[in-house]
């Protein structure tokens, strides 16, 4: 993947996949793109603070939490990257989970504004 | 789950519980599920202890659950739910296609597990509708075999499924009761194992068939057997078959006694109709024996005259033992004397007894008057008697006391008392411990044949009369049966002074209409009636005795009649002189007893009825008692 990019292609993020499961409903999809933007920050905060606390079973149940959540957008990277990290707790290892995080932390942000010109379109990316 | 019932549950409004945490996944799904087909009504809960509350107070007809949540994870958080809501269909949502969780969880009874990313709102709904579609489908399975299995395991009836080898694969405790094993017993056996010889071949015909029906005898482990009915189902399912079983050895042994029983009063019908004919024969014998008597030339002439006098007495007193002995009575109880009563059957018990076997009689006079029904104790005598006779097939002894027995207080099946004991005893084989406590019960019996109720009928019979029973037996020394009957107090015996023959004419000079169609003894009669002075016309039937009636012009003092003859009967022939003839006496004679004057319809009073056989004496008494209005 491309750190710098601003856009996912579509193994990373499928949009249309998207937009078939909600049916087509933009206003469903405007209201999950916001709910996402208020919970993401909350998501990945949990992932910080059990990488701090050295929490295998806390890092393993909030990288579960957000990989549900970003295989309901199709996000196929961020729900990887999650699954990465949900592995590395169940083993009970902690090494490497702050990069992971990081590019987490960056996926999300690419999808998030993929999605938000997604709405303004009004259709596929 | 055809299309047209899918279609008319469509529109029905289901209720949806959805058990998430993560808002995001939350949103996504209540979205999902407002499609405008859907009607669907949901709650969001996002931890578990609020779900179980929630489940408290509703039923919803499926649960949506995320298994990580706050409070829970994983398998226990379906567990719980699955507790909490057992005829809810569940759907699992995860985010982990974890196939080994997914089995677990459809095996311990989730309907599915999605995986979130994978569904669109139809799916998502098109698997709610499957999901409480297979929920409802295995409830009504359940609450089927819930049914069936009360039905087999409360079945009176024995009802096992066997492989092709008779190995019994399942059985009710009905089936185990059958061959006394319980049903875990009873898994695993063949059930050949149980039945007679021979019953292998009858299993390998009914595999090979559809059905069958039939009975064979189970031999139990404690030596006893069974005679059990059977209807055998062949392949309810692949290689296993059904027989269900029904114990009928009693209700066998019912029915041989009810035939018995039909036998027996058939018998006795048979044995009435016998005696009847046997009467007039008699009758006619002892007519003309009383004749011969009266015109003896020599005393030789008149001793053997009085002989055959006395046998053809001692004849009818047995036909009239037999018919009083099988005639149906309801009880009444009287005071008897047990004495009178055994004199009264002995003639019987002889009979009953034969040649072969000797019979010792010791009944103490004045033991006591007990009260009791005088036909039963007759039966108890006479059933008491035959159980003896049993005992002793190549011959012995019997011996019938009667005497007074004082119980004390340290006999514990005898409460004190006065009581008069019959004691019944034999010099047969015996009978062991066991037989002896068993002796009483119904259908128990140590013999070939016969029905197993004599003993428990007399034991019966003796309670009934507030009696008791015992029984004491030797090996090799024969049996003895003591019935003790309570001494009614205050009552001393007053022997009844015995009628002495006495060989009296009893004269008369009146016109007397005698009507019998039995021609040897009415011709007797007659010229035994006319040799004491009376005026005798006589008829053969009713028909004749009519025309006689209505012809003669003089007076007719006494009609005499039988009841059963041809044309007219004594019925139609009283009625009729009756009518014509108001100041005409009635007597009747017949072979049958006293009761059947009024089975025949006649209104008449007791004492004017004769039995045959009848001693011209004592119908020349009977005469001068009625006509002279002494009766």
């Amino acid at each position: 993947m491309n750190q710098g990019s601003n856009s996912l292609n579509s193994k990373d993020f499928d949009p249309q996949t998207l937009l078939d499961r909600v049916h087509g409903d933009l206003n469903l999809l405007h209201e999950l793109v916001d709910l996402l933007a208020v919970e993401a920050p909350g998501m990945l905060g949990r992932i910080e603070k059990a990488i701090q606390h050295r929490s295998a079973s806390e890092l393993e149940k909030a990288s579960h939490t957000i990989k549900g959540s970003m295989l309901q957008f199709s996000a196929h990277k961020a729900a990887d990257i999650a699954l990465q990290l949900e592995e590395s707790a169940q083993a009970n290892s902690m090494a490497g989970s702050q990069i992971l995080l990081e590019k987490l932390r960056r996926e999300i942000d690419v999808l998030q504004q993929t999605l938000r010109a997604m709405l303004q379109n009004g259709s596929s990316h | 789950m055809s299309t047209l019932v899918m279609d008319s549950r469509q529109t029905e409004l289901l209720r949806v519980l959805l058990v998430e945490d993560n808002a995001v996944d939350a949103k996504f799904i209540t979205g999902l599920l407002r499609l405008p087909t859907s009607t669907l009504q949901c709650q969001h809960v996002t931890r578990l202890f609020e779900a179980l509350q929630h489940l408290e107070r509703n039923r919803p007809d499926v649960i949506l659950l995320d298994l990580n949540l706050e409070d829970s994870a994983g398998y226990d958080t379906f567990y719980r739910i699955r507790q909490a809501a057992s005829r809810a269909a569940i759907l699992v949502l995860s985010g982990s296609d974890d196939e080994d969780l997914a089995i677990k969880t459809v095996r311990e009874g989730a309907q599915d597990y999605l995986v979130k990313g994978t569904f669109d709102g139809r799916l998502l709904l098109r698997s709610i509708r499957y999901a409480i579609e297979r929920r409802r489908t295995e409830e009504a399975l359940r609450q089927s075999e819930a049914t069936v299995r009360a039905i087999f395991e409360n079945s009176l009836d024995g009802i096992v499924i066997f492989t092709g080898d008779g190995i019994c694969l399942e059985a009710n405790a009905a089936a185990g009761a059958l061959v006394n094993l319980s049903r875990n017993e009873l898994i695993g056996s063949r059930l050949c194992d149980f039945c007679e010889k021979g019953f292998e071949e009858v299993w390998g015909e009914l595999s090979s068939s559809e059905s069958g029906r039939g009975q064979f005898w189970a031999h139990l482990k404690n030596g006893s057997r069974r005679l059990v009915d059977y209807c055998f189902t062949a392949n309810i399912l692949p290689s296993q078959h059904l027989a269900m079983l029904r114990d009928i050895t009693e209700q066998q042994d019912m029915e041989e006694q009810l035939r018995d029983s039909q036998k027996m009063e058939a018998v006795g019908r048979l044995a009435g109709g016998v005696a009847h004919d046997f009467n007039n024969i008699l009758g006619i014998i002892s007519g003309h024996a009383e004749l011969l008597e009266s015109s003896a030339a020599s005393l030789v002439e008149r001793g053997r005259a009085e002989k055959i006098l006395s046998a053809t007495e001692k004849a009818a007193s047995l036909t009239r033992q037999l018919l009083a002995f099988g005639r149906k009575q309801v009880m009444s109880l009287k005071l008897l004397d047990l004495a009178t009563v055994l004199e009264g059957v002995s003639s019987m018990v002889d009979c009953l007894m034969g040649a072969e076997v000797q019979i010792s009689i010791q009944a103490t006079k004045n033991a006591g008057l007990v009260r009791a029904d005088q036909s039963q104790m007759e039966q108890v005598i006479m059933n008491l008697a035959a159980n003896a006779r049993e005992a002793m097939p190549e011959g012995g002894t019997l011996t019938i006391t009667i005497d007074r027995y004082a119980s004390s207080t340290d006999q514990p099946e005898l409460p004190p008392g006065e009581y008069v004991r019959l004691s019944i005893s034999d010099t047969g084989a015996g009978m062991s411990q066991e037989v002896q406590s068993r002796i009483f019960e119904p259908f128990f019996t140590t013999k070939k044949s016969g029905s197993g109720l004599g003993l428990s009928t007399v034991y019966g019979i003796v309670k009934q009369s507030g009696g008791y029973i015992t029984v004491e037996s030797e090996a090799q020394r024969g049996s003895t049966f003591s019935v003790y009957l309570p001494v009614i107090s205050g009552s001393d015996l007053n022997p009844t002074p015995s009628e002495s023959r006495k060989r009296l004419h009893v004269p008369g000079h009146e016109t007397i209409l005698l009507v019998d169609n039995e021609g040897d003894l009415r011709n007797a009669s007659c010229e035994y009636l006319e040799g004491c002075g009376y005026r005798v016309l006589t008829a053969g039937d009713g028909k004749e005795a009519i025309e006689i009636c209505d012809q003669y012009t003089g007076p007719i003092s006494l009609l005499i009649s039988d009841i059963v003859m041809p044309r007219v009967g004594g019925r139609g022939l009283v009625d009729h002189v009756r009518k014509t003839r108001p100041g005409t006496n009635v007597l009747i004679i017949s072979g049958y007893a006293d009761d059947a004057v009024w089975r025949h319809g006649i209104a008449l009073n007791p004492s004017y009825f004769l039995q045959k056989p009848f001693t011209f004496q004592a119908l020349s008494t009977k005469i001068r008692a009625i006509l002279d209005k002494e009766i």
